[in-house]
């Protein structure tokens, strides 16, 4: 394969190679086919996912030694296993000898054995071979203890995750996570566990769901009832963007000089509570409504709120971090790591999504979403456990935030194939986190070729 | 726990599995999936205080069901749990010092 130089399109294909056929030209501009074209589709297979570091579990899904989960990226399936208190190790799920995936799903090991359900050959948790049942049927070189231990792939901890990479020579976790990493540490993110975690499967492509959670400039439209009656009149330009290298990006509300009596304050809190559960909780809306008639809450209620919070989270063993008025600024904001992972923090809780390929389907993704806060100290919960998979419209399990905005993909992605739509116009910096999202992976499918 | 015909001996509490006990205490029982409640090797005859055992689960239910008719009325190893206080004996061909 060539690397670097000229290399015209017929050449690529001479040498076998797979050619990105519809890069990012400038970050005004998405082209269609990158969320459906099949070639497109290989290439991120090819180029992306075996290169990227990717959140495979929340380390509270596997907590006590012997627990086990599995990670689905494409046609790869990964196993997180915890090995011991302090380590996990990722192993390529195929057994050496006729290639069955050795486990599905989540579960835990006993008497530390992984044990293949075909002909029973067995490993330890550090993927060591433990036994081979008629060991003496198979010649010698078959069998060379080095060979047939399970394959491991790079694995890391971050954020209360932990994070693999299929590739041997990828850059360490931290450097690729820099800085958005570095602006959610201060958060309390490695200390926050689920609250509840639910999933959706949608005929969408995965880059193009995510994009819905890379802007709030939908909002007014979107969420109208976050708009607190203000219509079109509400200002899309109170959220700041900001653009990092490595494809990672971040928003937030721009401090602005109106400010919020507590019944305006409580209400909008509410309306998050009721509508998403997360980031904001049942918790902090109690909280708040002590502030209610506060005289000193009626003008500015919002530093009253904090600090109301702040002593609860005190009285009640929360570890809330205390910030620096920069670093609650991102409160109520969103970061994305790339390639697929979101963190939205506010007062120690969080919303968080990952999103991948579903199937081996340009056009299909699995959507996750986790409501994430700060338990009290030692009354952590214990193993996190997927609520389920449910349907766009289903109210009963998704608030009215999330079905508003899934609402909206479907016919995105039909949109994409209509004959007279053209490719994506973006908002130069509203929605320049996209065009940064797809010029690392144009990146990726550059370095990687 | 008591098991026959070799009449090996060993404490179990409600925290493992009696299979998991038994291995603590240096057993070994026969089993091919190794405690996922997916083979039923481990399946032992229950001779004496199938109370102090704990009630049998939805997994173990359906494996259980899989069983030979003349296997009737046996336990998982691998499911069940002591719970009670006092000597359960079960019978367990092929459980020996590893």
């Amino acid at each position: 394969m060539a690397k670097g130089g000229h290399v015209t399109v017929a050449d690529e294909r001479l040498n076998g190679s797979r050619v990105n056929a519809h890069p990012m030209r400038d970050r005004l501009h998405v082209p269609r086919e990158r969320y459906y074209d099949r070639e497109f589709f290989e290439l991120e297979k090819e180029r992306l996912w075996r290169h990227t570091w990717q959140m495979a579990c929340r380390l509270e899904e596997i907590p006590e030694v012997g627990d086990f989960t599995e990670y689905v990226i494409c046609d790869q399936s990964i196993l997180l296993v915890r090995e011991s208190d302090d380590q996990i190790r990722a192993f390529y799920n195929a057994c050496p000898h006729r290639a069955t995936e050795l486990l599905k799903g989540s579960g835990t090991l006993f008497g530390a054995q992984i044990v293949c359900p075909f002909h029973g050959w067995r490993w330890n948790s550090d993927g060591t071979s433990s036994f081979v049942y008629g060991r003496e049927a198979f010649a010698a070189e078959c069998l060379d203890p080095e060979d047939i231990k399970l394959k491991e792939c790079r694995s890391d901890v971050w954020g209360g995750c932990v994070w693999i990479n299929l590739d041997p020579d990828a850059e360490p976790l931290l450097e690729a996570l820099s800085p958005a990493a570095s602006i959610l540490d201060p958060l309390g993110v490695a200390n926050m566990r689920v609250w509840w975690w639910k999933e959706i499967v949608l005929h969408v492509n995965w880059k193009l769901a995510m994009e819905a959670f890379l802007e709030g400039y939908h909002t007014m439209r979107t969420h109208s009832q976050l708009t607190m009656g203000l219509g079109e009149a509400w200002d899309a330009g109170s959220i700041s963007y900001e653009t990092f290298d490595h494809g990672h990006s971040r928003f937030w509300g721009t401090p602005s000089d109106q400010t919020m009596p507590a019944d305006v304050f409580i209400e909008s809190a509410r309306l998050l509570w009721e509508g998403q559960d997360a980031m904001t909780l049942e918790r902090d809306v109690r909280v708040f409504e002590g502030i209610r008639h506060r005289p000193e809450a009626q003008t500015d209620a919002a530093p009253v709120a904090i600090a109301a919070l702040y002593e609860y989270a005190q009285g009640a063993g929360i570890p809330l971090p205390v910030l620096t008025p920069q670093q609650m600024g991102q409160w109520g904001g969103e970061v994305f790591l790339f390639p697929n992972f979101f963190v939205l923090p506010q007062f120690g809780n969080a919303l968080s999504y990952r999103c991948r390929p579903y199937g081996d389907d340009p056009e299909m993704c699995r959507f996750e979403v986790w409501s994430l806060t700060l338990y009290p100290l030692g009354e952590e919960p214990g193993r996190a456990v997927l609520s389920g998979r449910f349907a766009q419209d289903d109210a009963e399990h998704w608030g009215l935030i999330p079905r508003q905005d899934f609402s909206n993909m479907e016919r995105q992605q039909r949109g994409l194939h209509s004959d007279r739509f053209a490719g994506m116009r973006l908002a130069t910096e509203w929605e320049g986190a996209i065009a940064n999202l797809h010029y690392e992976v144009d990146r990726y499918i550059e370095r990687f070729r | 726990m008591v098991v026959e015909p070799g009449g090996e001996r060993f404490s179990s509490n409600a925290d493992d599995s009696v299979i998991e006990a038994a291995w603590r205490a240096g057993l070994s029982w026969p089993t091919t999936c190794w405690g996922q409640a997916d083979c039923g090797a481990c399946a032992m005859e229950i001779v004496d205080g199938r109370e102090l055992l704990s009630a049998v689960g939805e997994l173990e239910a359906a494996r259980l069901a899989d069983l030979p008719r003349r296997q009737a009325g046996r336990r998982l190893a691998c499911q069940a749990r002591v719970v009670g206080e006092g000597t359960v004996t079960v019978r367990k061909p092929g459980v020996r010092p590893r």
